[in-house]
C-alpha cells in the first residue's frame, strides 16, 4: 500500500502550532512586561514570532491545497465548517461589547448625570463620517459579490478589478476611521461612554484591517492563478469574513 | 484514460486489474466530478446494464456476475451520484450566466455613487465651519486616570489631539 485509500488529508508534521503557541505566550507576557515594567522586548518578540507563524502556516496550507491537491471535496467541507465556526465565535465576541453598550446606555447611572450621552460628552454626528463609513462598507459588500460572480464565470479582468475596488474601499474605511479617532472630543478614558465606544469600534476597525489583509492575500493568489472557477475556498472564506 | 475497446469484444472479459474490459477506465483514484450525465454509463453494453437490475443472486450467471462487478466499478467512479442530463442552477454553488454583469452594474451605478453622495454630504457639512470647543469642566466621570498609559508620559490617550482633547487638568494649549 503506497497510497491512502481515503480522501482525507493526513497533514505532515509541522512546527507551526508549537511556534504559534509560543508566540501567544510571548505576546501575553510581553504585554504584562510592557504594562508593568515599561519594557517592549518580549512584546516585539511575540509580534515577530506571531507574524512568522501566520505567514508560514498559511503558506503551507496554500501549498497543500493549491499545489499538492490535498483539498478534496471532503477536506474542503471541513475547512468550510472551520471558517463558519470561527466566524460564529467572532459574532459572540462582539455580542459582549454590544451587551456592555446597551447595559450602560439604556439605564445610565447617576454618576454620569443620569443621561446618555453622559454629561460633558459631545458625540459624533452619526450622519456625517459614520454614515459615509457605512456606505463604504456596504459598497464593498456589493463589489466583493461582483468579484465572486466574476470568478465563478471565469471573467478574470472583472474579478481583479472588483477585488481591487473592495480592498480600496476597506483601506478608505480604515483611513476615515483613523481620522475620526483623531477628531473626537472624547477619548477611551472618558468613562463608560469612551470605553464602550472605543472597544466596539476599535475591535471592529481591527477586524476591517484583518479582512482587508485577507482580501489582499486573495488578490495576490488570484494574480498567480491559484483559484479556479469551481474551487476557490480561500476567496470564499475571505468573502464570508468580510460580509460579517 | 485506458481504453479497453481495442481488446476482445466479449462483454464479460476483465482486464488484468479485474476491471470490466469493455468500459473505458479512469486511472485509479481519479474522481469524476462532472455534473453531466454523459458518462461511461451509457457506453456500457446491454448485458452489463442488465446486471444492474436488482435480480436475486441465484439468477445471475457468471457473465452477469462479471457485469455486476463492472457496473459497481462504474458507479464507484461516479460516487453516489446518478447520471443526470442537466444540473439545475443553485445560486449558492454556481453563478448564473449574467449575474456577474448585474453585480458589476450594481457596483458602478448604485454602490459607488452611494459612497460619492455620502462623501459630498460630509464635505458640505464640514464647510459649515469649526464650532467653538466647549469650556473645560473637570467632571470626575471623565478623563479617568486610575493607571498611567504605558506610552509617553502616561497621561495622553493614544489618539490625543491637543485641540479637542483636554487633559484631566484642562486643555494643554490654554
Amino acid at each position: 500500500m503506497t497510497h491512502q485509500t481515503h480522501a482525507y488529508h493526513m497533514v505532515n508534521p509541522s512546527p507551526w502550532p508549537l511556534t504559534g503557541a509560543l508566540s501567544a505566550l510571548l505576546l501575553t507576557s510581553g504585554l504584562a512586561m510592557w504594562f508593568h515594567y515599561n519594557t517592549l522586548t518580549l512584546l516585539y518578540l511575540g509580534l515577530l514570532t506571531n507574524m512568522l507563524t501566520m505567514y508560514q502556516w498559511w503558506r503551507d496550507i496554500v501549498r497543500e491545497g493549491t499545489y499538492q491537491g490535498h483539498h478534496t471535496p471532503i477536506v474542503q467541507k471541513g475547512l468550510r465548517y472551520g471558517m463558519i465556526l470561527f466566524i460564529v465565535s467572532e459574532v459572540f465576541f462582539f455580542a459582549g461589547f454590544f451587551w456592555a453598550f446597551y447595559h450602560s446606555s439604556l439605564v445610565p447611572t447617576h454618576d454620569l448625570g443620569g443621561c446618555w450621552p453622559p454629561t460633558g460628552i459631545i458625540p459624533l454626528n452619526p450622519l456625517e463620517v459614520p454614515l459615509l463609513n457605512t456606505s463604504v462598507l456596504l459598497a464593498s459588500g456589493v463589489s466583493i459579490t461582483w468579484a465572486h460572480h466574476s470568478l465563478m464565470e471565469g471573467k478574470r479582468n472583472n474579478m481583479n478589478q472588483a477585488l481591487l475596488i473592495t480592498i480600496g474601499l476597506g483601506v478608505y474605511f480604515t483611513a476615515l476611521q483613523a481620522s475620526e479617532y483623531l477628531e473626537t472630543s472624547f477619548s477611551i478614558s472618558d468613562g463608560i461612554y469612551g470605553s464602550t465606544f472605543f472597544m466596539a469600534t476599535g475591535f471592529h476597525g481591527l477586524h476591517v484591517i484583518i479582512g482587508s489583509t485577507f482580501l489582499m492575500v486573495c488578490l495576490l493568489r488570484q494574480l498567480k492563478y491559484h483559484f479556479t472557477s469551481k474551487h476557490h475556498f480561500g476567496f470564499e472564506a475571505a468573502a464570508w469574513y468580510w460580509h460579517f | 484514460m485506458a481504453h479497453a475497446h481495442s481488446r476482445s469484444g466479449r462483454p464479460e472479459e476483465l482486464d488484468q486489474d479485474g476491471r470490466c474490459a469493455q468500459v473505458p477506465q479512469f486511472p485509479a483514484g481519479v474522481e469524476k466530478a462532472s455534473p453531466n450525465g454523459d458518462f461511461v454509463w451509457r457506453r456500457c453494453p446491454a448485458p452489463c446494464a442488465l446486471a444492474l437490475l436488482p435480480l436475486p443472486a441465484r439468477f445471475r450467471c457468471s457473465s452477469k456476475m462479471v457485469a455486476a462487478v463492472c457496473a459497481s466499478r462504474v458507479s464507484g467512479l461516479l460516487g453516489r451520484a446518478l447520471p443526470r442530463v442537466g444540473r439545475p442552477m443553485s445560486s449558492g454553488a454556481h453563478g448564473e450566466e449574467g449575474s456577474a454583469r448585474m453585480w458589476k452594474a450594481l457596483t458602478y451605478f448604485v454602490a459607488l455613487p452611494g459612497v460619492g453622495v455620502s462623501m459630498l454630504n460630509v464635505f458640505l457639512k464640514s464647510r459649515h465651519g469649526e464650532h467653538e470647543r466647549p469650556e473645560f469642566v473637570a467632571y470626575p466621570h471623565l478623563r479617568i486616570r486610575t493607571k498611567p498609559f504605558p506610552w509617553g508620559d502616561g497621561n495622553h490617550t493614544f489618539f490625543h489631539n491637543p485641540h479637542v482633547n483636554p487633559l484631566p487638568t484642562g486643555y494643554e494649549d490654554e
